[in-house]
């Protein structure tokens, strides 16, 4: 599978958002643990917002598709992660732009839009213990790949970002709510992290089963 | 969980209706954003003041909107905080011409949203600032006071802001003002109980039967240590000798104090613990100009307290002596 379009591009939002309401409670636990237990009520929020918001209105406009979805999240879910996890799929708009199909190379050149803007506004970095911890690796995967096809790129993507998650159990926490926490953060995965991969997972999921 | 309410995804705006028809004559909902609320008033060209954060922690931050206090604030989802469009609006609300404030807790969510907030208002050609508060001595050492929580102290420097810009001082002054308030004002807290999160029902934090946290944040964030439960008298004085070493670089004796309960904690266990604090401020040889003994930041019914200690200078001391009032506080002005 070469390329998406528009209705297959909000297909795959549709999945992301599904995969993370499913995911409340888990994501819930996991924040809980180092951070205030608000992580999945938050991303089910902006993934409800999707779900409502997100619409065709151009069959030929990609852009349009990717902003309605960072705005959706930006406008419902407010606190660190809304900012961020909308900084994301803006950073796909941004990459989308002029485009009419989704493409694994304007797929991850918009996520190289979002790391920039997300590590501008946020100063983390990759080994900070958020999100950037899976997002990054998924990124560069999807960057370093020539098979253009979205099947196996994002395979290797969400690999990448699954070990990005298990990477951020091995670190103290400097950002967000757990920062304060530093050393007593070690043993436990970072909530946004999460979020992420399970992202790359319903990407994965969602062109491996429009291929059969 | 046993809680007052309708429904989870209804739970904001039913507060938000339930607090504006009780301040009606003085307080509105925007029409330009739904979890924003203004104070009614006529335009003067001062400095206008913008506070807000997460909801649950009431009644901070749409408590303090009044005379001398905060033209507006932003509301978020519960405990987090508010988004940009909620910022730029209240930023708007608040705004007179001579450029705006926003005064909130030092949290990562209220950082990003406030500064994508500021970064819109720009767009607008208005000139905004952002003051995180940073007053939680137990999340960061001396070393990194700028990246410390905001939890109780937010009150002091958000009176003595709004004091200058009530007075008509300039953008500038004011957030130097806020610049000086913020590292002035020192705050330690101690949890015995948590909250409940009315969406979830799930409590904010674990605890033993008889064991509280020393240094717990207000969201339930672990704190320094756990210990066990101590008399009012050993607590209190545990947690000042904390605090105090934050206030030996400074020459100035004249303190404000803020002991806050958390949200269950009654008023007879804060009066016992200012009880304490005042004794032992007295032997140290501190003189109190003023003391807040209240329930001001709040995270449901969780119970403990924390203690806030700020202090003052000349300047700062004739800004906290303007008149203020709002819903939830109120100073009047002395001649000392
Ligand atoms: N500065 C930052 N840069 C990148 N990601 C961050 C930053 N601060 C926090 N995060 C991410 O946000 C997640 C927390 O999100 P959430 O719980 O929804 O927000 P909040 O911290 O406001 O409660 C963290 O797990 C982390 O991955
Ligand atoms: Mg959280």
């Amino acid at each position: 599978m070469k390329t998406l379009t528009v209705q297959e591009a909000h297909g795959m939002l549709k999945k992301i958002a599904n995969e993370w309401i499913n995911h409340e409670e888990q994501l819930g636990e996991i924040d809980r643990k180092i951070g205030d237990g608000d992580h999945g009520i938050g991303m089910a929020n902006g993934a409800r917002a999707i779900l409502q918001n997100v619409t065709e209105t151009d069959e030929k406009n990609l852009a349009n598709l990717f902003k309605q979805a960072g705005m959706a999240m930006m406008e419902s879910m407010g606190g660190a992660s809304g900012v961020i996890f909308s900084a994301l799929f803006l950073g796909v708009a941004k990459a989308a732009k002029k485009q009419e199909v989704l493409t694994v190379e304007v797929l991850a050149s918009g996520m190289e839009n979002a790391v920039k803007e997300i590590k501008q506004r946020g100063k983390a970095a990759v080994g900070d213990k958020t999100m950037l911890d899976a997002l990054v690796p998924a990124s560069e995967a999807l960057s370093a790949d020539h098979s253009r096809d979205f099947v196996s790129a994002l395979a290797i993507a969400r690999e990448k970002a699954a070990e990005g998650v298990e990477q951020t159990k091995r670190y103290p926490a400097k950002h967000g709510r757990s920062k304060f926490l530093g050393e007593r953060a070690i043993g436990f995965q970072d909530a946004g992290a999460t979020s992420v991969a399970l992202m790359c997972q319903a990407m994965y999921d969602y062109v491996k089963e429009e291929e059969k | 969980m046993k809680k007052i309410m309708n429904a989870a995804d209804t739970l904001v705006e039913d507060m938000l209706a339930g607090y504006v028809s009780a301040e009606h004559d003085r307080v509105a909902i925007s029409k330009e954003h739904p979890r924003v609320l203004y104070k009614k008033q006529k335009k003067t060209g001062k400095v206008g003041i913008v506070s807000g954060g997460g909801s649950g922690h009431e009644p901070l931050f749409f408590g303090l909107l009044g005379e001398n206090l905060v033209d507006s604030v932003a509301i978020g989802n519960l405990f987090a905080a508010p988004t940009p469009n909620a910022v730029l609006a209240a930023i708007k609300e608040a705004d007179q011409g001579a450029g705006v404030i926003c005064l909130f807790g030092n949290y990562a969510g209220d950082v990003l949203n406030f500064d994508m907030g500021v970064e819109l208002a720009d767009f607008e050609e208005i000139t905004a600032l952002n003051l995180p508060i940073a007053d939680d001595v137990a999340s960061a050492d001396q070393r990194h006071q700028s990246e410390r929580r905001g939890i109780a102290g937010d009150l002091f420097v958000l009176k003595e802001v709004a004091a200058a810009a009530a007075k008509g001082y300039s953008l500038e002054a004011c957030y130097q003002i806020g610049l000086a308030a913020n590292s002035r004002t020192f705050s330690l807290g101690v949890g015995i109980e948590p909250g409940t999160n009315p969406i979830n029902g799930k409590k904010n934090f674990e605890l033993a039967a008889n064991e509280i946290e020393f240094g717990l944040g207000i969201h339930g964030e672990p704190g320094i240590e756990k210990m066990p439960l101590v008399s009012a008298h050993k607590l209190v004085g545990k947690m000042m000798a904390r605090l105090l070493l934050e206030l030996q670089d400074y020459a100035e004796q004249e303190l404000l104090v803020c002991v806050n309960g958390l949200g269950a904690t009654t008023m007879m266990e804060l009066y016992i613990v200012n009880k304490e604090v005042s004794q032992l401020l007295q032997q140290a040889g501190y003189h109190v100009s003023d003391t807040v003994v209240d329930s001001i930041c709040t995270t449901q019914e969780m119970a403990g307290f924390s203690i806030t200690l700020h202090v003052l200078n000349e300047e700062l001391k004739e800004l906290y002596q303007m008149e203020a009032f709002s819903s939830c506080y109120f100073h009047k002005e002395v001649d000392q």
